[in-house]
C-alpha cells in the first residue's frame, strides 16, 4: 500500500485522502448485480414495499409517494435513475428511507432498491476515490468512492446528490414541457 | 390547603387563598375535605368580622352555612361547592378592588363598572398574553445578562419587549404602563447607543421594572375581568425616578439599588393593585413617603410571603410625589366607546369577564402530534377492517370498535384544528382600526364583519394582518367619502366597509369592500403614462388599469393618491400577499365602491374533498371547486375539429378534460357516457373533468408531497386516505387554466402544450413536514 501512495501525484493524493475520510459504516444494497452503499447515518429506516401513489407528470425516476406514518414521502426508483431496466418487484424489494440536508433543506426520501444486504464497516484503507468513467452514462458525481470488502466492489453513493439531481431533472423536464 | 384554623390575625386575603385552593381540591363525596373547607370558611368569616366588612362577611357566612348543610346531606355537596366557588370569586374581586380592603372607607363607594365590548376584551386578552410572554423573555435575558454580561442582541431584545408593550398599552389607554415602559425603554435606548452599560444598576432596574410591570398587568387583567375601571398604580414615581436617574447617568447615591429588590424578586403572583404597591417597600428606593401604605404591607406580605422591608429613612427627593394613591387618579374611568357590535358584550351576566387563556406550544410538538394522530387513524382503520376481526367479532367487540372509531375521529378532528385559528382576532382588530380611523378623519364609517369563524393556519393569520391594515387605511382615508359628499351622491352618510372571509375552491378568500367612490381610472392611467409604466391606455381593460395601482413606485406618487384615492403601499400589499403565495384582485365600480379580494392558499388546512376514481388511481377534488357532477348523454357531447371535446351543459359549452389522458392513467373508462363529468370551477372559469366515478366524500388534511419532488403540475398536495394510501389533491385552478390555454383538448398522453403555470402558484400547497 505504501508504495502505491508514493507513486501518486499530489492531486490524486488529495482524492485518496478525501476518500479515506469516508471510513465508517455503510448500508449496502443491490441494484441488479451491482452493489451500492449509503452512509448509515443518512438511513432512517428500511420499509417493505408498500403501495406507492403515482404522481403524474414528474420525472420517470420518481415512482410516486408513500404514506410514511402520516407523512408523505417521495420514492425514487434507483434502477430507473441509474438507467437500468425496471423490473417487477420481488420479495426482497425494499424502500430505504434516507434523510439528508441539501442546500439547507432537510430532505426525506425513499429509494427503491432490489435488495438490502448488510451494514458494512469500511476502513479508510478499504476505500478508493471514484474511478473516472470517461464518457460513462452515469454521472460519476454520484459516487463518493469505491469500497472494497473481500472480493466485492461497492460503490459508495452520495445520496444527497442523487436525490437533488432527481429533483433538478424533474424541474428541468417540467420547464421544457412548458 | 393547609388546615390552619384559628390562626389569629391572618390576613383575609391569605385565608381566602386557602379557601380558594380548598374548593379546587375538595371532593364532594369526601366529607373530610368538606370539613376542612368549612373550617377555612369559618376562619374567613371571622376575619371579615374583625374587619367589620359586612358584604364580605355575609358572603363567607353563606359558604359556612352551605357547607354545614352539605355535611349533613351529601347530595347537596356539589351545589355547596359551586356556591363556595362563586363566593370565592366574588370575594377575590372585592378584595382586589382598589382600596376596597383593607381600607374600610372604600366600601362606601360601590365599584364603578366599566362596560367593555367583546373587541376590547379580546384586545386586552391578546395584549396581556403577549406582554406576559415578552416579560418572561425579558427576565430570561436579564438573567443571562447578569451571568454573562450584556451584548447588543440582549439590549435590543429587551428594548423591543418594552417598546412593544408601550405601543399596545398606549393604544389601550393604560397610561401608567406606558409611562413605565417608556421610561425603561429610554434607559435601554441609551444602552443601545452605548452611552450606558447594561450591568449593575440598570439591570436591576430592568428586573424591577419587569416585576412591577407584571403586577400592573395582573391588575389590568383583574380590572378587565371584573369590568372595573383601571386603577392607577400609586407609587411608580420612585421606580421611574430611579430609572430616569440611571438613564441620565446620575444614579442616586443609594447603596441598596445594586441589590435586586427583594420585593420584586418575589413578583406578586396575586393580581390586584396591592402588589403593585409592594415594590415601594424596596430597600434603596428613594422612598417617596416615609412609610408606604402600612395596611398594604401585611397583605402583600401574607400573599407573597415576601418580607416587608422597611424603607430606609432616606430623605425623599424633592420631586417625588406622595406615595398615597392620588385620589383623582384612583379611578380614571376608562370609557371605551360604543362597541362595534352592541350585541357582542363580553360581560357575562354576573358581571365578570372571561379573558381567553391560551397556551403556547412549540409548533413542532403540535405537528408531531398531528402526524401521530394520522398514524393512529390509519392503524385504527386497519384494525377495524381486518378480516380476522370483522368475522370473529362479538357484539361486545363491535361495540368497542365503534367506540374506538369515534374517539379516533374526534381526536383527528381536534388534531386537525389545532394549528388553525379563526380569523376573528384579526378581524376584530381591523374593526377597531376602522372605528379609530373614522373618528380621526371625521367620516362616518361602519364596519361589517362576516365569516369570522373561518379558520386559517395560525402563521398565516399573523401575516395577513399587515396587508389588511394597508387596505383598510386606504378604504377609510380615500375610498370612503365625507358624509356630505356621500349624501350628495345619494348614498347614506355612513360609509360601510365590509370584511369577510370564506373558503373558495380550496383557498381562503378575505374580501374587503367599501361603498366609496371607487377607483379613478382616468387618474390612474394619467399617472401611469406620466411615470412611463404604460405607453398608452389603448386596449387596456378596466381590470388591467386597476392592476396598475400594484405597480411598484406607483404608490409613492402623492398626487395620484389624492386624486385616485388609492395607491398607498399597494405594491407592498401585493408583495405581502404573494409572499403567502396568494393573490389580490380588485373589482371597482366608479361611485359604488371597490372590492379587494385576497385569495390565500390553505396551508395545513382541512378541506372537504370528493374522492374520485380514474382508472386505477384515486384523486381528491376540493368539494368547493365542484359545481356539479353528471353522467353526460351522447347528445351533450360536442367535438370541435375532431379532437377538442366539449360538453353542452344546459346551453353552456364547457371544455371536457379527460383526467386519465392528462395524468397518463391506464384503464379509465373511455366512453364519457359510461363515466362521470365533474364540473369544476376555478379563477372564474369552468371545465368538465371526466373521471370514472365518485367514490366518497371526505375531509382531508392537505400535506406537501415532500421536498425533493419539485413542482407537481396539477397537483396541489397529497392527503392520507382512509385506507392509508396517499391520495393526490387536484389543483383545480391549474387544470382550469390548462383548458384556457387551448391545450385542454389535445389528445394523447403528453399534451405538447402544458400551461406555463408559474411554479408555486397560489393553489400550490406547502406544509411543514
Amino acid at each position: 500500500m505504501s508504495t502505491d501512495v508514493q507513486k501518486r501525484s499530489s492531486a490524486a493524493q488529495a482524492l485518496w485522502d478525501a476518500a479515506a475520510t469516508l471510513a465508517g459504516k455503510f448500508m449496502t444494497f443491490k441494484l441488479g448485480d451491482e452493489e451500492y452503499a449509503i452512509e448509515i447515518l443518512k438511513v432512517r429506516e428500511i420499509i417493505g414495499l408498500m403501495e406507492i401513489t403515482r404522481v403524474p407528470r414528474v420525472s420517470s425516476c420518481i415512482r410516486g409517494v408513500i404514506n410514511l406514518r402520516g407523512k408523505v414521502v417521495p420514492v425514487v426508483d434507483l434502477r430507473v435513475k441509474f438507467g437500468m431496466s425496471a423490473i417487477a418487484a420481488t420479495e426482497q424489494t425494499v424502500i430505504i428511507v434516507v434523510q439528508c440536508a441539501i442546500g439547507g433543506r432537510e430532505l426525506t426520501m425513499g429509494i427503491l432498491v432490489d435488495q438490502v444486504l448488510e451494514v458494512l464497516p469500511l476502513q479508510a484503507s478499504q476505500i478508493e476515490p471514484p474511478p473516472s468513467f470517461g464518457t460513462a452514462e452515469l454521472d460519476a458525481g454520484f459516487i463518493l468512492g469505491v469500497g472494497k470488502a473481500e472480493k466485492r466492489v461497492i460503490f459508495l453513493l452520495d445520496i444527497g446528490k442523487v436525490l437533488s439531481a432527481a429533483e433538478a431533472r424533474e424541474v428541468a423536464g417540467a420547464g421544457a414541457a412548458a | 390547603m393547609s388546615p390552619q384554623p384559628n390562626t389569629p390575625g391572618r390576613a383575609p386575603a391569605a385565608i381566602l387563598e386557602d379557601v380558594a385552593s380548598g374548593v379546587v381540591v375538595a371532593d364532594a363525596s369526601d366529607p373530610a375535605s368538606l370539613q376542612r373547607l368549612s373550617l377555612a370558611c369559618q376562619e374567613l368569616a371571622g376575619a371579615f368580622r374583625r374587619d367589620s366588612d359586612k358584604a364580605m362577611r355575609d358572603l363567607a357566612e353563606v359558604c359556612v352555612e352551605g357547607l354545614a348543610r352539605a355535611l349533613e346531606d351529601p347530595s347537596l355537596a356539589p351545589m355547596a361547592l359551586q356556591s363556595v366557588n362563586d363566593a370565592v370569586t366574588r370575594l377575590q374581586a372585592l378584595l382586589s378592588r382598589p382600596g376596597a380592603h383593607p381600607a374600610p372607607d372604600a366600601r362606601a363607594r360601590p365599584p364603578e363598572r366599566v362596560e367593555r365590548d367583546a373587541d376590547t376584551v379580546s384586545l386586552f386578552g391578546d395584549f396581556l398574553q403577549e406582554s406576559g410572554d415578552g416579560l418572561s423573555r425579558a427576565d430570561q435575558i436579564l438573567m443571562a445578562v447578569e451571568e454573562q454580561g450584556a451584548n447588543a442582541e440582549h439590549v435590543n431584545s429587551l428594548f423591543r419587549v418594552f417598546h412593544t408593550i408601550k405601543g399596545t398599552a398606549g393604544f389601550l389607554d393604560l397610561a401608567d404602563v406606558v409611562e413605565l415602559a417608556h421610561t425603561t425603554e429610554t434607559m435601554l435606548n441609551r444602552c443601545r447607543q452605548g452611552e450606558l452599560k447594561l450591568e449593575g444598576e440598570p439591570t436591576d432596574l430592568c428586573l424591577e421594572a419587569t416585576a412591577v410591570m407584571r403586577a400592573m398587568l395582573d391588575a389590568v387583567k383583574v380590572s378587565v375581568e371584573q369590568s372595573l375601571p383601571f386603577s392607577r398604580a400609586a407609587d411608580l414615581s420612585g421606580l421611574l425616578g430611579r430609572i430616569q436617574a440611571a438613564t441620565e447617568g446620575a444614579a442616586p447615591p443609594s447603596e441598596g439599588a445594586t441589590i435586586p429588590a427583594p420585593a420584586t424578586a418575589t413578583a406578586p403572583a396575586v393580581p390586584g393593585p396591592a402588589p403593585v404597591a409592594a415594590p415601594a417597600t424596596t430597600p434603596g428606593s428613594p422612598a417617596p413617603g416615609p412609610v408606604p401604605e402600612p395596611r398594604l404591607t401585611p397583605q402583600a406580605d401574607a400573599l407573597t410571603g415576601a418580607k416587608a422591608v422597611q424603607p430606609p429613612s432616606a430623605p425623599p427627593p424633592a420631586s417625588a410625589p406622595a406615595a398615597e394613591p392620588e385620589p383623582e387618579a384612583a379611578a380614571p374611568a376608562v370609557a371605551f366607546d360604543s362597541p362595534a357590535h352592541p350585541e357582542g358584550r363580553a360581560t357575562a351576566a354576573d358581571g365578570t369577564v372571561k379573558l381567553k387563556e391560551t397556551l403556547k406550544v412549540d409548533l413542532e410538538r403540535v405537528d408531531s402530534l398531528v402526524a401521530m394522530i394520522g398514524e393512529l387513524v390509519v392503524v385504527e382503520s386497519m384494525v377495524v377492517n381486518a378480516p380476522e376481526i370483522v368475522q370473529g367479532a362479538t357484539p361486545r367487540v363491535r361495540n368497542c370498535l365503534a367506540q374506538l372509531a369515534k374517539v379516533t375521529r374526534d381526536l383527528q378532528d381536534v388534531g386537525m384544528r389545532m394549528r388553525m385559528v379563526p380569523v376573528s382576532g384579526v378581524f376584530q382588530k381591523m374593526a377597531r382600526l376602522v372605528r379609530d380611523l373614522g373618528r380621526k378623519s371625521g367620516k362616518q364609517v361602519r364596519m361589517q364583519l362576516a365569516g369570522e369563524t373561518t379558520e386559517m393556519d395560525r402563521s398565516m393569520v399573523e401575516q395577513v394582518a399587515d396587508p389588511l391594515v394597508h387596505l383598510i387605511r386606504n378604504a377609510c382615508d380615500h375610498g370612503a367619502e365625507a358624509p356630505e359628499a356621500r349624501l350628495a351622491a345619494g348614498k347614506p352618510a355612513e360609509a360601510t366597509i365590509r370584511l369577510s372571509a370564506y373558503h373558495e375552491g380550496g383557498s381562503i378568500v378575505i374580501e374587503l369592500s367599501d361603498d366609496g367612490r371607487g377607483l379613478d381610472r382616468e387618474a390612474i392611467v394619467a399617472k401611469a403614462l406620466r411615470q412611463g409604466l404604460i405607453r398608452s391606455a389603448e386596449g387596456m381593460s378596466e381590470a388591467d388599469i386597476d392592476a396598475l395601482i400594484f405597480a411598484p413606485g406607483f404608490s409613492t406618487a402623492k398626487v395620484v393618491t389624492e386624486v385616485s384615492g388609492r395607491g398607498v403601499g399597494m405594491d407592498v400589499v401585493k408583495r405581502n400577499v404573494e409572499a403567502l403565495r396568494g393573490r389580490v384582485t380588485i373589482h371597482s365600480r366608479p361611485g359604488q365602491g371597490t372590492t379587494f379580494k385576497l385569495v390565500l392558499p390553505l396551508t395545513l388546512a382541512i378541506i372537504d374533498g370528493m374522492l374520485v376514481a380514474c382508472g386505477e388511481e384515486r384523486y381528491i377534488i376540493p368539494t368547493l371547486s365542484i359545481v356539479e357532477s353528471l353522467r353526460p348523454d351522447r347528445q351533450m357531447l360536442v367535438t370541435v375539429a375532431q379532437v377538442n371535446e366539449m360538453v353542452n351543459l344546459r346551453g353552456e359549452i364547457l371544455p371536457l378534460l379527460r383526467l386519465d389522458r392528462l395524468f397518463g392513467v391506464d384503464g379509465a373508462r373511455a366512453d364519457p357516457t359510461q363515466a362521470l363529468v365533474v364540473v369544476v370551477e376555478g379563477v372564474g372559469r369552468r371545465v368538465g373533468l371526466l373521471v370514472d366515478e365518485v367514490v366518497a366524500q371526505q375531509q382531508v388534511v392537505i400535506k406537501t408531497l415532500g421536498e425533493g419532488l419539485g413542482d407537481t403540475p396539477y397537483v396541489a398536495g397529497g392527503a392520507i386516505l382512509s385506507d392509508g394510501r396517499v391520495g393526490l389533491i387536484l389543483n383545480v385552478e391549474q387544470i382550469v387554466g390548462l383548458s384556457q390555454r387551448r391545450a385542454a383538448a389535445r389528445p394523447g398522453r403528453e399534451p405538447a402544450s402544458v400551461p406555463s403555470v408559474p411554479p408555486r402558484s397560489s393553489a400550490n400547497v406547502e406544509v411543514r413536514p
